[in-house]
């Protein structure tokens, strides 16, 4: 603290009466004055006037008494008001629209006026802060920021909040209220400040700036007519898509300033090109378009647009965006088709109706065109039209799994069917699945083998005829691991079951695997096969060539589990083939899959136990790292009663972060999640990076302060006041109303009046 | 497989049998054989029933050959309701003329997982009474076989009357009642009940001609018959397929309204 010690001398009043009585004491006076008039009745004018002027006076006297003037003699130190430059130290501050970057013309500024600062550090209590994420103060050196001279101003603030520094300066201080502020900023405030000068207006600053007790005197930089910028405003996706169907992102681009009318965005999922587009601008320079997508497969898909800097761009770094979209199932949609209704088709069919989940669409050849009997030439038959060439062209794709249960096109049309098969086969390639099941116009007596479909078959399919005898299935070494042919999980318990399953009877020939092929199960050991599956392109395919499963649904022996491995192995391959997730024990669950840089990421891991109730004190460790390196931040905890463990990490740099969790207690591959995510900071300050003029002169008219014109302004102009205030150490208060001579003044009017009255005559 | 390709290894079988007339059953289904693939039918073995009319069911397994998809088994099995044979058969058939005695516990058990499992129990009582030992021995034993599950009226909009021909009534042999009865469970119903002797309706003698009169309604009576007995087969296999096929139209339509289509 500095300064000398002073002395000041104030008047003030320290009132007699207590505040109730004052209007009762002067309704007692104006009521005697009145008494006094009405008395004085018949007497001239002047001697009316005169007595009751001399009674007004004594009692307005009494009233000055009562009142209790006093002096108030503070002794105190003399101190300097602050007089605070703010200076704003967001990212949009690195800007380049004025002869370099907006920080930079600060800090010339500020070496300009050296001067000046000195001087009005002589006055004032001068400070400087920067006001990034938190309010700084700027290390001063003789009264001046050196280090800002040399342009280090820091311009790392996610985001400018202008509001908040201004409402924190007092506590900054100390809690000592600014004399005087000069705020030096762009105003591209995207906070509370901003948002209610968007809303209302110069209005809105008002009402909120209304707490600021100081001045605020502001100063613009930055170019009124930039930064030239072409950035990406908006990358929106839904809260989560579904495999195989259309995933929409839209995108919004603006361009300011630039020449160039049309740019081309790129959309790429995991580093792969999958759309590209022309971008076209409107008149306000804004353009809108929206990629489609369709995601393979479930889990988290990170999609990153970006678009090449044009020549000029003064902010590269918003050119590019990304986000994760979390693809989930929708109701699995199954095409089964067949030429000839059996109980194999009838017992799938009745499968796939029981499960909720499922939206199946059958389609069953109940009379061939070839044959027809006297009865169904007579007609009346309740038989539906096949939409054949609907399903195998224009429908196709809406399908997630397409079985052939002994289907063969030749059974119901002429009609020239390689393009279905065809179609099929690249849907297939696309990411659809398909599964063959046998019978007697399936695989190679259909000559399926010499069709486009067994390019994506998992096995051969020679031309060769039906063998009739039973067999029992026996899984291969990779059926016994092999997730379609799990019944249950343990694998000795896995290979008792197959060995417990009825016998099949009868198969089709298939030839030796296809390459990617995998052979699960054979025709007794050793024996051809007759199930293996295969991933060919984006999709997968089946081929299980014995058509008498149902079989294994009428076991006819009571229990649990009994007749559900019909069940249980067809699902099983359903999920396979439409790649479906099973249900894991470890689930790792994110509260969202995008974040704004710096909001935290809530993490929510849960585990299960093999009965799937909850797994209270699990073990978990893990870490969140961005993808492709980085630090990793470790995630440590036990899981609680319901078996669940959550965490709160920061969310601190831009681009994906791959969240990876392990529990040790559950066996591999069980005991292993991974979620994915995306921090960006497209809500931030290169979005728009405008300056905006009108929101700084309306925050400097709302509380007192100068709107600093020019490139160069003087910073004393927005100096107010004297400069120094008194810092109290005592206070006294002297009355005044027992005076000996404020006595007489009072007593005098009295006097006066009685000696008046004694003169006239009066009483 | 191009048109040429229509020239299929099953083609070329369907060509041959037909040139060579092998089969009077129909062009390959039967020719084609697998053995166990095909659909068939076993008749419930019970001591003291035996079948008021046998070989019906062989001739209703040729109609249904005859004017259908369906590759049939059509020599019937026996099975005994009380072994595990039973589970080898989707489709079981308890035809009589005469009451019977209680099914034995192991009967009752099999039959009770049979139709809980997917099996179809079809009931067809050849009196031609109102009032016959064999209709009150069938609803003892089916009101033991799914306790508390009452025999209900099938209703006009089940599967049964469009599994293949569009039916607008019941028929059989007589028309004691003019409806059929069935147990449910869920939305599926694993006991079929007819009291009108379909299988009489159907049964030829063996100069091939049909073995019974049909009454009242005679040959046009006999016609609705042999396509509710076709219509049952097709039931057997394809359960609610039709009844469901109807929805398929709105499922199509609102999966193109989702998307996912190359239109």
């Amino acid at each position: 603290m500095n300064g000398n010690l002073v002395q000041q001398i104030s008047f003030t009043w320290d009132p007699l009466l207590p505040d109730l009585l004052w209007v009762p004491s002067a309704l007692v006076a104006m009521a005697i004055l009145a008494l006094s008039l009405r008395a004085s009745v018949g007497l001239p004018a002047w001697k009316r006037g005169l007595l009751v002027g001399l009674r007004a006076l004594a009692f307005a006297l009494l009233a000055v008494i009562l009142a209790g003037p006093s002096t108030l003699r503070t002794e105190g130190r003399e101190v300097r008001d602050p007089y605070v430059v703010l200076i704003d130290g967001s990212r949009s501050m690195a800007v380049e629209d004025q002869e370099g970057t907006r920080s930079g013309a600060v800090a010339r500024w500020l070496a300009r006026h050296e001067g000046s600062f000195r001087t009005l550090a002589e006055e004032y209590d001068l400070r400087f802060f920067v006001a990034g994420d938190e309010l700084a103060p700027l290390a001063l050196d003789q009264a001046i920021p050196r280090d800002a001279l040399s342009g280090s101003i820091p311009t790392n603030g996610q985001g400018t909040d202008l509001g908040a520094a201004l409402f924190g300066l007092s506590d900054a201080l100390g809690g000592t209220r600014p004399a005087s502020v000069l705020l030096v900023s762009d105003g591209a405030d995207r906070a509370a400040l901003g948002r209610a000068f968007s809303d209302s207006g110069a209005e809105g600053v008002e009402q909120l700036s209304a707490g600021l007790k100081f001045p605020v005197s502001t100063w613009m930089v930055g170019d009124e007519d930039g930064p030239r910028d072409l950035a990406i405003t908006n990358l929106t996706v839904p809260p989560f898509g579904f495999v195989r169907r259309p995933l929409s992102l839209q995108l919004e681009v603006t361009s300011r300033g630039l020449p160039q009318r049309t740019h081309v965005a790129t959309l790429r999922s995991n580093g792969e090109v999958v759309a590209t587009t022309e971008l076209h601008f409107d008149e306000d320079g804004r353009s809108a378009v929206d990629f489609e997508v369709k995601p393979d497969e479930m889990g988290f898909h990170t999609y990153d647009v970006s678009i090449p800097t044009p020549e000029g761009d003064a902010i590269p770094a918003n050119n590019q965006a990304e986000v994760t979209v979390k693809v989930i199932r929708d109701r699995t949609r199954i095409l089964q088709v067949t030429s000839r209704p059996s109980w194999d088709v009838k017992f799938l069919r009745r499968l796939l109706k029981t499960d909720p989940n499922i939206d199946l669409v059958s389609f069953f050849i109940l009379r061939n065109s070839e044959r027809g009997g006297q009865l169904a030439r007579m007609g009346n038959l309740s038989l539906i039209a096949f939409p054949y060439e609907e399903l195998f062209t224009q429908d196709l794709e809406g399908f997630d799994l397409v079985i052939f249960q002994n289907f063969w096109f030749g059974s119901f049309t002429h009609y020239p069917d390689t393009e279905f098969v065809r179609n099929i086969r690249d849907y297939v390639s696309r990411g659809g699945a398909f599964l063959m099941i046998g019978g007697d116009n399936s695989f190679g007596e259909a000559n399926y083998g010499s069709s486009p479909l067994a390019e994506v078959m998992p096995t051969q399919i020679p031309d060769a005829a039906s063998i009739t005898q039973p067999f029992r299935a026996v899984l291969s070494e990779a059926g016994q691991r092999h997730p379609v042919t799990r019944l249950v999980r343990e694998g000795d318990r896995n290979l008792g079951r197959w060995e417990d399953l009825p016998l099949l009877h009868g198969w089709n020939p298939l030839g030796a695997p296809q390459e990617g092929g995998v052979v699960l199960a054979t025709a007794g050991a050793g024996g051809p096969p007759i199930a293996a599956v295969r991933t060919a392109g984006k999709g997968r395919t089946m081929a299980f060539a014995t058509d008498t499963t149902w079989r294994w649904a009428m076991a006819g022996t009571e229990g649990p589990g009994a007749g559900q491995d019909h069940a249980l192995f067809w699902r099983n391959a359903i999920r396979w083939l439409i790649k479906d997730a099973e249900e894991k024990q470890v689930q790792l669950v994110l509260d969202r899959e995008n974040y704004q840089l710096g909001d935290p990421m809530q993490v929510m891991v849960r585990v299960l136990r093999e009965d799937y109730s909850p797994w209270a004190n699990a073990q978990v460790v893990g870490r969140v790292a961005l993808l492709g390196g980085g630090d990793a931040t470790p995630i440590e905890g036990v899981t609680d009663a319901d078996g669940q463990l959550t965490v709160l990490l920061p969310s601190t740099a831009q681009g994906t972060v791959v969240v990876e969790v392990d529990v040790p207690d559950v066996p591999a591959p069980f005991g292993h999640a991974e979620a994915r995510a995306s921090i960006s900071d497209r809500q931030g300050e290169f979005l728009d990076a405008r300056v905006r003029p009108g929101l700084l002169k309306a925050l400097s008219e709302a509380t007192g302060g100068k709107v600093l014109g020019g490139r160069d302004p003087d910073p004393r102009l927005a100096a107010t006041g004297g400069g120094n205030s008194v810092l109290a150490v005592d206070r006294k208060v002297e009355s005044l109303w027992n005076r000996w001579w404020l006595l007489v003044v009072l007593v005098l009017p009295l006097g006066a009046e009685w000696a008046t009255r004694r003169r006239m005559g009066l009483p | 497989m191009t048109r040429q390709s229509q020239f299929s290894r099953r083609g070329v079988l369907q060509a041959l049998a037909a040139a060579t007339g092998t089969g009077t059953l129909g062009w390959s289904g039967d020719l084609l054989a697998l053995g166990d693939r095909k659909v068939g039918v076993a008749r419930l073995d019970l001591p003291d029933l035996p079948d008021p009319r046998p070989g019906a069911l062989t001739d209703l397994l040729r109609e249904v050959s005859h004017n259908s998809s369906i590759s049939a088994e059509v020599r019937p099995a026996l099975v005994d309701p009380g072994s595990e044979a039973l589970f080898e058969h989707p489709f079981v058939v308890l035809s009589g003329d005469r009451g019977f005695e209680p099914l034995g516990d192991q009967a009752l058990a099999n039959l009770r997982l049979y139709v809980r499992e997917g099996g179809l129990l079809f009931v067809d009582d050849a009196t031609g009474l109102e009032r016959s030992a064999f209709d009150d021995s069938v609803r003892r034993e089916l009101s033991r076989l799914l306790p508390g599950t009452p025999l209900r009226r099938i209703g006009r909009d089940h599967a049964i009357y469009r599994s293949f021909f569009l039916m607008r009534g019941v028929a059989g042999r007589m028309v004691v009642q003019p409806y059929l009865e069935g147990l449910w469970l869920g939305d599926i119903t694993p006991v079929l009940y007819s009291r009108n002797d379909l299988l009489g309706a159907v049964w030829r003698s063996s100069s091939g001609g049909y073995a019974l009169e049909v009454v009242p309604g005679g040959e046009r009576q006999r016609l609705q018959a042999r396509r509710m007995a076709i219509n049952l087969v097709l039931f057997a296999v394809t359960g609610n397929y039709k009844r469901d096929v109807v929805h398929v139209k709105t499922l199509l339509k609102r999966m193109r309204r989702q998307g996912g289509y190359g239109e």
